[in-house]
């Protein structure tokens, strides 16, 4: 019997290996799919002064409604700049001024409604089908991401794995939520 | 759930994948030993009197079976090799023009985006992207076998006459394509039509050489058995090939709008063409494309139907989508433009 200690110790180091790898691969995962949606969400915020611009020369007196776009532009580029995905505070704010950010560029699809020079002009069309694209692609790359944080959460919270997660020091990555629903599926609709 | 119910049609694609070369196994096989017994069996005369005895000389048996097989396989290899993997490559001979990153046509812009939007969704690489710039209907193509060399095609009219969500929805129904690999099953499929006419061409040779011979007839008789063979595969290959297409435009057109969540649009697709077929403005321009039509969103006529047609009639991918559609009344009136050549 005395070959049953090695045995079983053997099986834990092996278990261990094994457990840890997957740990990591799935972070790379979720990682990589994090970096994904860094990219796409960069394009959306480097857009808005594009947009804000062109809107502006048809429609200089909805003031409002274009600094209200600036504003939560500027304040989701914040966040989004500093953001680390275990940070469940932050994640939390970036999905709220990117939801935000969505209102208020819905606010413009809206006011184009009644500025037909405006809906006409060559350029608004191009940046209206550059944002819709770009809306769509957040909208798959979240949940893209989601998915990966879900099955990386899954792995790390259940046991056994769990102990081993706190081991090695993997923490809960946060899923990225917007709170903008009615706006994504409102909003960017174009017809030509 | 999306997701879910993708890996369910994949599995499914599997699935049939499998039976298909199942079948094909079981066919060839029996094929081979039907052929190898004509080839082996001798009238044996002589041990008792009155009876003449058959027997089967088996060491010809296992050598012919062995050697029939192995022609129809090599015919089927020869002709999935010469059909090409590269997406691409098939997109060109099909006369597509390739889209470049400088193109400024805000429709062939659209088209871009939708597949790149559609490519992240799907978690699948972006395809190369084509354009049948002289095709004035709607239609569309996904070519390639497997999924990191697959291109997809559309017509010029598509990009004209759809909507946004109208050409989404046509992007996705070909992606369900690629993902699903139902361009390497008909691959395949075209492999082994192919492969059954090649007992086709033998049996004509044997039959040829036979007339000359001296002890003919049983070789007739095997000519005759490898035509026969040969013609009866080939039909009923067709035939299985045409009934896994519909299929698979079902599913395709089933994976697509659960991708989207839009089956309306192409509900609407599907009808616009329809008010183009009635109009008689469908048909395609380009001889190529006949040759692909198992290949094309929607069929290119509408004149082939029943066992041998390679798509649901359309009508019936109308109702499967958007219940409430009635073919007397509900199709839509189509502009087409006319194109610059």
């Amino acid at each position: 019997m005395e070959w049953l200690l090695p045995a079983i110790l053997l099986l834990i180091v092996g278990y261990t290996i094994l457990a840890y790898n997957k740990m990591v691969r799935m972070r790379n995962t979720f990682q990589n799919a994090f970096r994904q949606i860094d990219v796409i969400l960069k394009q959306r915020h480097d857009m808005v002064p594009q947009l804000v611009a062109t809107v502006k020369g048809y429609a200089s007196h909805e003031q409002d409604t274009l600094t209200k776009v600036i504003d939560a532009r500027n304040q989701a580029e914040q966040l989004r700049a500093g953001i680390t995905t275990d940070d469940a505070k932050n994640m939390l704010a970036l999905g709220q001024a990117e939801g935000l950010l969505g209102k208020a560029m819905g606010g413009i699809f809206a006011l184009s409604e009644a500025y037909p020079e405006l809906k006409a002009d060559g350029a608004f069309r191009d940046l209206m089908e550059q944002l819709t694209s770009i809306e769509s692609r957040v909208a798959a790359s979240r949940r893209g991401y989601n998915n990966t944080v879900l099955e990386f959460n899954n792995v790390i919270e259940t046991f056994p794995t769990n102990i081993l997660a706190n081991m090695f020091n993997f923490r809960r990555a946060n899923e990225l939520e917007f709170d903008d629903r009615e706006a994504i599926q409102a909003a960017p609709k174009v017809e030509f | 759930m999306a997701e879910q119910s993708s890996y369910l049609l994949a599995a499914n694609a599997r699935k049939q994948s499998r039976l298909m070369w199942g079948l094909f196994l079981l066919s060839l096989a029996l094929v081979s030993m039907l052929i190898a017994g004509i080839v082996s069996i001798r009238p044996v005369t002589g041990a008792t009197a009155h009876s003449s005895q058959w027997l089967i000389d088996w060491q010809a048996f296992i050598f012919t079976s062995i050697a029939v097989a192995v022609l129809i396989l090599l015919a089927c290899l020869w002709k999935i090799m010469t059909l090409g993997s590269d997406g691409a490559d098939i997109a060109r001979a099909l006369g597509a023009t390739e889209v470049t990153d400088e193109n400024s046509d805000p429709a062939i812009k659209r088209y871009r985006n939708l597949v790149e939007e559609t490519a992240l969704a799907a978690s699948l690489p972006v395809p190369a992207i084509f354009v049948l710039e002289k095709e004035s209907g709607i239609n569309a193509f996904a070519a390639g076998k497997s999924t990191d060399k697959a291109a997809i095609a559309v017509t010029r009219g598509a990009l004209e006459l759809l909507t946004r969500d109208e050409l989404g929805a046509v992007v996705a129904h070909e992606f369900a394509h690629i993902r699903n690999l139902d361009m390497r099953l008909n691959l395949r499929l075209i492999g082994l039509i192919h492969g059954l006419m090649g007992l086709y061409v033998v049996g004509r040779i044997v039959m040829h050489s036979a007339g000359r011979s001296r002890k003919g007839g049983q070789l007739v008789f095997l000519g005759i058995a490898l035509v026969i063979l040969g013609l009866l595969g080939a039909f009923f290959g067709r035939v299985m090939q045409a009934a896994i297409s519909r299929q698979r435009e079902y599913l395709a057109d089933a994976d697509a709008s659960r991708f989207t969540g839009d089956p309306l649009a192409l509900a609407a697709a599907l009808k616009k063409i329809g008010g183009l077929q009635r109009s008689g403005l469908q048909e395609a321009v380009h001889d190529e494309l006949e040759e692909a039509r198992h290949m094309m969103f929607a069929d290119l006529s509408g004149k082939l139907s029943g066992w041998l047609s390679t798509h649901p009639p359309l009508i019936q991918r109308i109702q499967a989508l958007e219940p409430g559609f009635n073919p007397d009344t509900d199709w839509p009136q189509v502009q087409a433009k006319p194109l610059q050549k």
